[in-house]
């Protein structure tokens, strides 16, 4: 019997410093997601990074399946200059879901902060082809983020022409809202 | 043996009493699989091999491993059938030292070829062929060969569309394909279309391979050995009322009886598996079969599915690698990610590796699923308190499945399989397995003929760890009263049942003859 309970000496180890275990997962106290999400956008509004980072984590930790909550990892991370956290973020928001347009958009900005701009283009460029025509903000966000990346790459007249288009689209997404 | 026991017993009561979104055993169990059912682990089977008539304590020699994917194929479901998916690499990892990380992995890749793209069906075949008649329009002339011979072989003409593939061998970082002196070709068997096309029994025969080194590989679309009332599970548990006048509850004669009192939803459907038989000597850390007292007889096996990753930093020349994969499913324990899991946390499990497990440990220790069940009872099913260090057995190294002395390692979802226990002759076998004092059943690994969903149910209900306030009637008696596969298993390797044929396929349901009652 001894030594059947020191073999089962790392896993009660593990037990004992499981999380959460006093209170089980699916019956702890209430919890708001959507509060504590809308907290984290605002923190990251107000570039309150560590507390949006803080948030971001507790989220993910609940629900490491939900794209949004490791979105505000990434955008936390990256304003912290943490670029380590905002990539792996970054890559499991790809792993999770590879075809999601926030993933490829968060993978876009790690790949630019890294300096591979060719890179962060072709991700944008995924992300662009994947935004639905009538989330305007999200098309004039990439848009602006390509025009970045082809400033950094001295290739000023494309990113001119990309900036037009932005403001193109935001016009007449109010001229429709004004109908 | 009382630990594993009250582990799985807690586990199947859990089964039992929730509505799942996912169970067969883990067909469609979370979302990213819902999305990808190509790459749906639905079954994991590594056991000890057997044979016919094969005497007791007859000492063990070779493992065979089998992983299912892509669940309830339907076997008409023509014209393009059941292909393995190419861009994914089918895994099998064995750990040999306690440490949940792959000693080696058996990886299988798939390559599909267009031999009559111009048909409309991916396989065609009739007697000895049809010619175009005296009448035929032009500009086919009459005799002009129109439908191939039935095909009878994985090369015959009417093979459309084929499936090759290869075996890797992956241990400390060296790759070796399995096979790969016979200059041989592999290929998949197909889905059985129909008696007309195929003669579906002589392509299953040809395409069990038996490779240097006593290995013996097959890879095909089998009857799925899965066997349960899924209908009546999904259904917020709402068991069949059999023999005993009382739902989910078996009397004797039905909990010994080696046929089915309910209907078994997955009869009729198919399956894609993968098998394979390997000597003990190559899965062991010694090199040696060990005898079942050793602490280095059990070994930890798990399954993956991985496709090509997107990766954030691309290689700096990517010509010059292969490319990192993204896990898409992994699979040891049958019902761990389904029934334990949170939904919010499914997939990253599926994609996560056994030794990260501990990150999982809130999901393990309180698990919802009994105090639902405590619940839906008004409390005459009791479950034992929290935390449930009773399931820990099954996701260590532990007795009564590893010997004593045996590392526990940290807690991992792996299928623990002690290679030294002898198998037991399939005719001898209890669906109970380990339950029922058959060492050589779940879940000491798993054989096709488990009845994990009874297991599971009286486990989790039955508390056995925990001690006699939980493992008495009806607890004891808990099961969906479908106690065997709808098709018979094989005596040998790969000991899966052939495919229904798409034509003569038949689901047994509830009200026909062998699916039990309707209430």
């Amino acid at each position: 019997m001894k030594s059947f309970l020191l073999s089962l000496l790392p896993a009660l180890t593990w037990l004992a410093f499981a999380p959460g275990i006093t209170s089980p997962a699916w019956a702890q106290a209430p919890f708001s997601f959507e509060k504590k999400y809308a907290e984290a956008r605002a923190e990251l509004a107000e570039r309150h990074f560590d507390k949006a980072l803080k948030i971001g984590r507790e989220l993910n930790a609940r629900t490491p399946d939900e794209l949004d909550y490791w979105a505000v990892i990434v955008d936390a991370a990256r304003g912290l200059g943490k670029s380590d956290e905002a990539e792996k973020a970054a890559q499991w928001m790809l792993n999770l879901r590879p075809e999601d347009v926030r993933g490829l958009e968060r993978a876009g900005l790690v790949r630019e902060d890294l300096g591979d701009l060719t890179g962060a283009e072709d991700m944008i460029v995924e992300a662009y082809k994947r935004a639905p025509p009538t989330d305007t903000a999200l098309r004039v966000r990439l848009l602006n983020q390509m025009a970045g990346v082809f400033e950094k790459q001295k290739n000023l007249p494309q990113a001119e022409k990309l900036r037009k288009e932005a403001k193109k689209v935001q016009a007449a997404a109010e001229e429709e809202k004004k109908r | 043996m009382l630990k594993t026991r009250a582990f799985f017993a807690l586990l199947l009561a859990e089964l039992m009493m929730v509505p799942m979104g996912a169970f067969a055993s883990n067909h469609r169990e979370a979302p990213i699989t819902a999305l990808d059912h190509k790459a749906d682990i639905t079954d994991l089977y590594a056991f000890v091999s057997y044979g016919p008539g094969q005497a007791p304590n007859t000492p063990p020699s070779t493992v065979t491993l089998i992983l299912c994917v892509d669940p309830l194929l339907e076997p008409a479901n023509g014209p393009t059938f059941f292909p393995f998916d190419p861009n994914i690499v089918y895994a099998i990892h064995i750990d040999n030292n306690n440490d949940a990380e792959p000693d080696m992995t058996f990886e299988v890749r798939f390559n599909t070829q267009q031999t009559m793209p111009d048909l409309f069906t991916a396989m065609a075949g009739a007697g000895t062929g049809a010619v175009a008649p005296a009448n035929s329009p032009a500009p086919v002339a009459p005799g002009t060969a129109i439908v191939p011979p039935r095909i009878t072989s994985l090369t015959s003409p009417g093979m459309g569309q084929r499936q090759s593939y290869i075996v890797s061998m992956v241990r400390n970082d060296i790759v070796n394909r399995l096979g790969a002196e016979l200059n041989q070709t592999m290929y998949a068997v197909p889905a059985n279309i129909g008696p007309r096309t195929m003669d579906y029994s002589a392509l299953y025969k040809e395409g069990t391979y038996s490779l240097p080194g006593n290995v013996k590989a097959f890879a095909g679309t089998v009857d799925d050995p899965f066997f349960l009332d899924l209908g009546a599970t999904f259904d917020t548990i709402n068991m069949r009322t059999l023999g005993s006048g009382v739902p989910a509850v078996l009397t004797d004669a039905e909990d010994l009886g080696k046929e089915n009192y309910a209907s078994d939803t997955v009869s009729g459907y198919a399956v894609n598996a993968i098998a394979l038989q390997v000597p003990i000597e190559m899965l062991t850390r010694t090199g040696r079969v060990e005898p079942a007292q050793s602490a280095a007889a059990t070994i930890g096996v798990w399954a993956t599915t991985s496709r090509p990753s997107m990766t954030i930093r691309r290689s700096p020349d990517v010509m010059l690698n292969q490319g990192p994969l993204r896990q898409v499913q992994r699979m040891g324990n049958p019902l761990i990610n389904e029934l334990l899991i949170g939904i919010g946390s499914k997939d990253k499990f599926s994609m996560d590796v056994p030794k990260n497990d501990a990150q999982f440990a809130r999901f393990l220790l309180d698990p919802a699923l009994p105090r639902v069940v405590n619940a839906l009872t008004g409390g005459v099913v009791p479950i034992p308190a929290a935390p449930r260090t009773d399931l820990l057995p099954l996701v260590t190294y532990a007795a009564p499945i590893a010997a004593q002395g045996t590392p526990s390692g940290p807690v991992a979802d792996m299928l623990r399989l002690n290679t030294g226990v002898s198998a037991t002759a399939p005719e001898m076998a209890n669906r109970m397995g380990l339950l029922a004092g058959d060492a050589a059943g779940f879940p000491n690994g798993r054989r096709l003929m488990d009845d994990v969903v009874d297991i599971a149910l009286r486990v989790a209900v039955g508390g056995v760890l925990v001690g006699p306030n939980f493992n008495k009637f009806p607890n004891n008696r808990l099961g969906d009263g479908v106690n065997v596969n709808d098709a018979p298993f094989k005596m040998e390797f790969p000991y899966l049942a052939e495919c229904p044929s798409g034509r003569d396929r038949r689901h047994v349901d509830p009200g026909e003859p062998g699916g039990g009652p309707v209430k």
